[in-house]
């Protein structure tokens, strides 16, 4: 490759280097014949008298390329102010090549036989046309003496010029392709494909700016951001789902294990049974041998429960697709493992109202002294501290809206829709109606048991339930006793997690 | 304006409180009160039901204005002779002008008669917010004074009636609805192919339960 070679050639200068070596070779052979001429003459001029200039060594090969009175043979006729000039006859001609010149410019036409006698007088062989500015060439002294030779080297390098030009024309398309090619990870001078190496995962050649909005991390993240809250608002179905299912298959297998399928059944149940207490009692003697596996297991459980519920671990160098897949999976475990939490909660209630329930008779005398204390009088507090078995509280269809939709008794008193929590007194519950229910203000107690007074709310320093509070208490219970079994459901799940690591 | 929905009264009627002499009370007292502002209703022109025992909320009944307008009152007392009525516009748009019109129409009308009726005295109206006077607060300065506005028009000039939607219930059921409507959308369009009964049963739940809160949420007034 020759482009631009050392600032000398033209940037579509494309000759091998062999070429062009020989070219300058030439070069500084005709230099030194030129500078040896321009010597001799300006001997001659310090003789003569004649007044030349030549403060420069180059001054000497311009010298000897302009004839005078004692000229060497062979030096030429030199015009150096109009740039380049054709001689007309007589002794070899000599011309300086200015910028822009061309072989047809200097010869005066496009001749083959012109061009190739110029070629050969130059010691160009066909296969450069290059001029270059500032050089001399010699010029030919007419047609007469050219060859057949010079005409086909003429040819030769006027085919060599056209095909030239038309590669230069050619090269913006040219480099179009080779973007093309490479951009495409193909090989840019064959097309062919690039096989695995170093460079085959190499990424297209663009800018910043032409990255889609969806890949993107802000629009990752955002879009994240929402599968991630309607995953958690989907998982809390699902802990109902999984506790049914759970449930349904507890259900079913009991009744293999009783027998109720037949009696291949009972024994695979059986056999499955086994292996299950077999697994826990491997698991427990593990556990007994090694304390801390215990502790080690219920942190790894912890840690991959937190890790499947963690939005923070996306890989945001995946797809729009894959983060927002992701978040969703991960925002329906948050809610599913929300609602087993509140299952707790409400399991707890369940307990506590049970055992409120069972122990309601037993405690009955202390809330009888406690009221009295209180300031009640005996006959009220025995009143207050019986059990209430009243119509309850209307949580989620109140009797007013009931009447609005004309609904049916069925519907507005079923236990779905009335709180009445286990265990309860008259007292508590007037309490608990009042702070639930915001129209509810006190109750009428019998006349002669507070001096005609009812049961006052203000009097006892009771203030309402805000939103949320009255939300989760005015829950119907049977409602709480539903979400109860929810977290107890799932811990034959934990379970199988706690052993799956062995 | 707005009409204001808790009236207390004091009455010349007896107390009806039916107990079975154990100290407990078979019917809670109030019923004969019920039928006479039922009475009254009938007189304004209203077709009135029969009053419904409430057990420990006292007595209720509904009504039609002008045969479309749908009313429900709430009879209940803390101790003889001091009673309160709830008295609820049941339009399903109560803020809407031509309910709205005919509440504070028959709110008025109501007021004039409990004022002109012998058997009722010392009537004065409540918002919901400042909720009626307890017995032992009736009729004094104090329970007077806590009054935002005159106690003796059914009518308060601020607020609009109907009150608001509770715009945070509403955004959060519209958010369940939506996650339902997304959650199915997902996996129609493929994320969540593997355990198609989870999705289906989680996303129609959350539309479900989402509609059903929104519903509740919409007809939930806030008082302004």
């Amino acid at each position: 490759m020759a482009w631009g070679r050392f600032g000398f050639g033209p940037l579509d200068d494309d000759q091998p280097i062999e070429f062009w070596m020989d070219d300058q070779n030439d070069q500084v052979a005709q230099r030194d014949a030129l500078g040896a001429a321009g010597r001799q003459r300006w001997d001659a001029s310090t003789r003569s008298g004649e007044n030349l200039d030549a403060s420069r060594p180059t001054d000497l090969v311009a010298l000897g390329g302009v004839p005078g009175p004692s000229a060497p043979a062979g030096a030429a006729d030199l015009d150096a102010a109009a740039g380049s000039s054709t001689a007309s006859s007589g002794p070899p001609k000599y011309v300086k090549a200015q910028p822009g010149d061309h072989i047809t410019r200097l010869v005066g036409g496009s001749d083959p036989a012109a061009i190739g006698t110029f070629a050969r007088l130059n010691g160009m062989d066909g296969r450069s046309s290059t001029i270059y500015p500032g050089h001399v060439y010699r010029l030919s002294d007419g047609n007469a003496d050219a060859t057949a030779d010079d005409a086909a080297l003429g040819e030769r390098i006027l085919h060599h010029d056209n095909a030239r030009m038309a590669a230069v024309r050619a090269q913006p398309s040219a480099n179009d392709q080779f973007l093309a090619r490479f951009n495409a990870g193909q090989n840019v001078w064959t097309g062919e494909p690039v096989g695995p190496g170093a460079s085959a995962g190499r990424l297209p050649v663009t800018t910043p700016q032409s990255k889609p909005w969806w890949e993107t991390d802000a629009a990752k993240k955002a879009v994240g951001s929402v599968a991630y809250g309607v995953g958690a608002v989907a998982g809390a179905p699902l802990a109902v789902y999984h506790t049914a299912r759970d449930v349904a298959e507890a259900g079913l297998f009991g009744l293999q294990w009783a027998g109720a399928l037949g009696p291949l059944v009972q024994a695979q149940a059986t056999k499955a049974a086994a292996d299950a207490a077999g697994g826990a009692l491997r698991y427990a003697r593990s556990a007994i041998d090694d304390p801390s596996r215990v502790a080690s297991d219920a942190r790894d459980a912890a840690g991959h429960a937190i890790d499947n519920m963690s939005p923070f671990n996306a890989e945001l160098s995946g797809s729009l697709w894959d983060v927002t897949k992701h978040q969703f999976q991960h925002g329906e475990n948050l809610g599913e493992a929300a609602t087993n939490v509140a299952g707790m909660f409400a399991g707890g209630e369940l307990v506590q109202g049970l055992r409120a329930a069972k122990g309601f008779e037993a405690t009955r005398v202390a809330t009888i002294a406690n009221l009295v204390e209180q300031g009640a009088n005996p006959k009220l507090a025995e009143y207050l501290a019986q059990r209430y078995e009243g119509m309850g509280h209307h949580s989620l269809i109140s009797r007013s809206r009931a009447k609005k939709l004309n609904l049916p008794g069925w519907l507005v008193d079923s236990p779905l829709n009335v709180a009445a929590p286990r265990g309860m007194s008259r007292n508590d519950f007037y309490k608990y109606h009042y702070q639930v229910d915001p129209k509810a203000g006190g109750f009428r107690l019998p006349a002669h048991l507070n001096g005609g007074k009812g049961w006052r709310p203000k009097e006892l320093g009771l203030t309402k339930y805000s939103r949320p509070q009255r939300f989760w208490n005015g829950m119907p219970v049977r409602l709480k006793d539903a979400m109860a079994t929810i977290p107890f459901a799932d811990a034959p799940t934990l379970y199988g997690d706690l052993e799956q690591p062995q | 304006m707005r009409v204001k929905p808790w009236v207390a009264f004091t009455t010349a009627l007896p107390d009806d409180q039916v107990e079975d002499g154990h100290n407990n009370i078979v019917l809670f007292g109030g019923r004969n009160v019920a039928v006479a502002i039922g009475e009254i209703f009938t007189q304004l022109g209203c077709e009135v039901a029969e009053p419904e025992h409430a057990a420990e909320n006292g007595w209720e009944f509904s009504l039609r204005y002008e045969a479309r307008h749908r009313f429900w009152c709430q009879v209940n007392s803390t101790s003889h002779p001091v009673f309160r009525l709830l008295f609820e516009n049941m339009s399903f748009r109560p803020g809407a002008a031509p309910d709205a019109a005919a509440y504070a129409e028959l709110a008025l009308k109501l007021a004039a008669a409990l004022k002109n009726d012998p058997q009722f005295k010392e009537v004065t109206w409540w918002s919901i917010k400042e909720g009626p006077p307890e017995e032992d607060e009736f009729g004094s300065a104090e329970a007077k004074k806590q009054a935002r506005e005159d106690p003796s028009s059914p009518i308060s000039a601020a607020g609009k009636e109907g009150g608001r939607p509770p715009w945070g219930c509403l955004a959060l059921a519209l958010f369940v609805t939506l996650s339902g409507v997304a959650s199915l959308s997902l996996f129609f369009a493929g994320i969540s192919r593997d355990r198609p009964g989870e999705i289906i049963f989680s996303g129609t739940c959350c539309v479900v339960v989402g509609l059903l809160g929104f519903l509740r949420a919409w007809y939930e007034r806030v008082e302004t």
